[in-house]
């Protein structure tokens, strides 16, 4: 049961994947949510609906990102509730594009506790589950986001990354790449600065593809095309737009030399794993989750400071023993994060909930 | 240009990080001087965040009222508040409908109560950052104060003497 059930992204891949899952071991699973994506119209249900199977031996997992009217209404419900945890963004950085979801994350935040007691929780990563350890929770397992590479890499087959590949491969140019929402915790106006300086500076013959859908963040989307033609980077900054596996996404981070991300709020970033399945540096500043994710692979940033950035770019897209080194950690975190690791997790986790 | 050690952290120890960093300071270095000789500015994005320090000087009151400026500066945000009513027959519809009118004003509501929450945190940064200043003058004051009262007393001792 979530929220909002979005096309392409962590919790609406990881509802799906979950779902194939349980039915593949022999339960009947459903997904019902308050709104959805129009494209997944036939995969779920609106959550009034599951008043009709409502039982308290049904185990309902609730998805939690964010405020909604569904958590009031699960938490109604006699069903053995499971609060599966994926971090809830700090209002603070959206208040200033979309008051409405600000609204919605105050109310979430303010409203966490008081599922201490009324249901059992798990989290979608290990910095998600600190936080929730920290509020009081006991949490009964990390469900870590089975990473869909099998679909990343079907994308590679289709129409879509044809096309992106005959458009933007074999150019000779350096790019940069980030994939994700454009929203403002995830600080893409930073990356968008750091790669003035490499552009203007370092190496003329570079391009940065933002790949990521900016639905419900429009005035963030018109406050980052402003700052790219204030820079004079109109050229060289190519926003993609929305590609899910299925579009083609792979071939980004084929085409890519350097992942970047400067986010400020993430609980677990699933492009920094998809760049290191496709054998890409990652460069990322270390804030909340990140580090965890990394776990030692990549490149850690303790400082913004954009020149610097931009010479450690650089380096990583130069230096072969640096990238050799890099990308030989990035391997060995790859192979903790396998999907089959995480079906595994989840397995064990559904077994711990089940004897309760 | 800060100082480049501690900016970045790479686990593997086959990485030489000081020779590296040390390359990155020299480019940086260059870079700079290069922009300076052909009157370009090489900093020109780089910034920093005014910080929140506390406070010695400023009374007690004054630090109650900065901090519940941020406390406060948030609470602007509108709810949705609507309740379920029983009407026979129609129910179900005219809640839809309700909600959705309900929810479309919130959200251009709350649209303009998030700028409102920008310009409070902007205007009590700016608040906090003139009491710093302020709390920094009246450090000096001090000190300028107690050396007067220094040479008042060594001019003293001179006279009697």
């Amino acid at each position: 049961m979530l929220p909002y059930f979005a096309y392409g992204d962590a919790i609406g891949n990881q509802a799906i994947e979950i779902r194939r899952l349980l039915r593949e071991w022999g339960y009947r699973s459903e997904i019902f949510a308050e709104n959805w994506d129009r494209r997944l119209k036939q995969e779920c249900r609106p959550y009034r609906e599951y008043d009709r199977y409502s039982h308290s031996d049904n185990l309902l997992f609730v998805h939690y990102s964010t405020g909604a009217e569904v958590n009031q209404y699960a938490k109604g419900l006699n069903d053995q509730i499971v609060l599966y945890y994926h971090n809830i963004t700090p209002a603070d950085y959206i208040y200033w594009v979309n008051g409405e979801l600000a609204r919605q994350l105050v109310e979430a935040r303010k409203q966490l506790t008081s599922w201490l007691g009324r249901a059992r929780a798990i989290a979608a990563s290990w910095y998600n589950a600190q936080e929730l350890k920290a509020l009081g929770f006991e949490v009964a397992g990390v469900v870590p986001y089975i990473l869909p590479f099998e679909s990343l890499d079907a994308g590679l087959k289709g129409k879509g990354a044809s096309q992106i590949l005959r458009h933007y491969a074999d150019s000779g140019m350096t790019d940069w790449l980030y994939v994700g929402r454009l929203v403002p915790n995830k600080c893409i106006q930073h990356i968008i600065k750091s790669f003035y300086y490499y552009h203007t500076w370092i190496n003329p013959a570079s391009r940065l593809f933002l790949v990521g859908g900016s639905e419900g963040m429009e005035d963030y989307f018109v406050f980052l095309k402003n700052l790219v033609n204030a820079l004079a980077l109109a050229e060289a900054v190519i926003f993609a737009g929305h590609y899910g596996a299925a579009e083609g996404l792979a071939a980004f981070y084929q085409i890519a030399d350097l992942y970047i991300s400067m986010s400020e709020h993430e609980g677990f970033c699933i492009p920094l794993i998809e760049a290191m399945y496709y054998a890409l540096p990652v460069m990322a500043f270390a804030s909340t989750g990140v580090p965890i994710t990394l776990n030692g692979a990549g490149v850690l940033l303790k400082r913004k400071e954009y020149p610097l950035v931009a010479e450690i770019a650089h380096e990583i897209t130069t230096n072969h023993a640096l990238r050799s080194g890099l990308l030989k950690a990035q391997d060995r975190r790859l192979a903790d994060l396998a999907p089959s690791t995480a079906r595994a997790q989840f397995h064990a986790c559904l077994a711990t909930l089940a004897q309760h | 240009m800060t100082d480049t050690e501690s900016a970045v952290e790479i686990s593997d120890p086959a990485i030489d990080i000081d020779e590296m960093m040390r390359r990155i300071s020299e480019r940086l270095r260059t870079r700079q001087a290069q922009a300076a000789a052909q009157g370009l500015d090489y900093d020109y994005l780089t910034n920093t965040r005014p910080t929140l320090l506390a406070s010695r000087h400023l009374s007690k009151e004054t630090l109650e009222w900065l901090s519940q400026l941020f406390l406060v500066s948030d609470e602007v945000l509108t709810q949705v508040a609507m309740r379920d009513r029983r009407f026979p027959l129609f129910n179900r519809l005219l809640f839809r409908f309700e909600m959705l009118l309900h929810r479309l004003v919130v959200k251009y509501v709350n649209l303009y109560a998030g700028r409102q929450i920008v310009f409070n945190r902007t205007a009590s940064r700016a608040v906090v950052c003139l009491a710093w200043e302020l709390e920094r003058a009246v450090a000096r004051i001090e000190s300028l104060e107690n050396q007067l009262a220094e040479l008042r007393q060594q001019t003293s001792k001179s006279e009697q003497a």
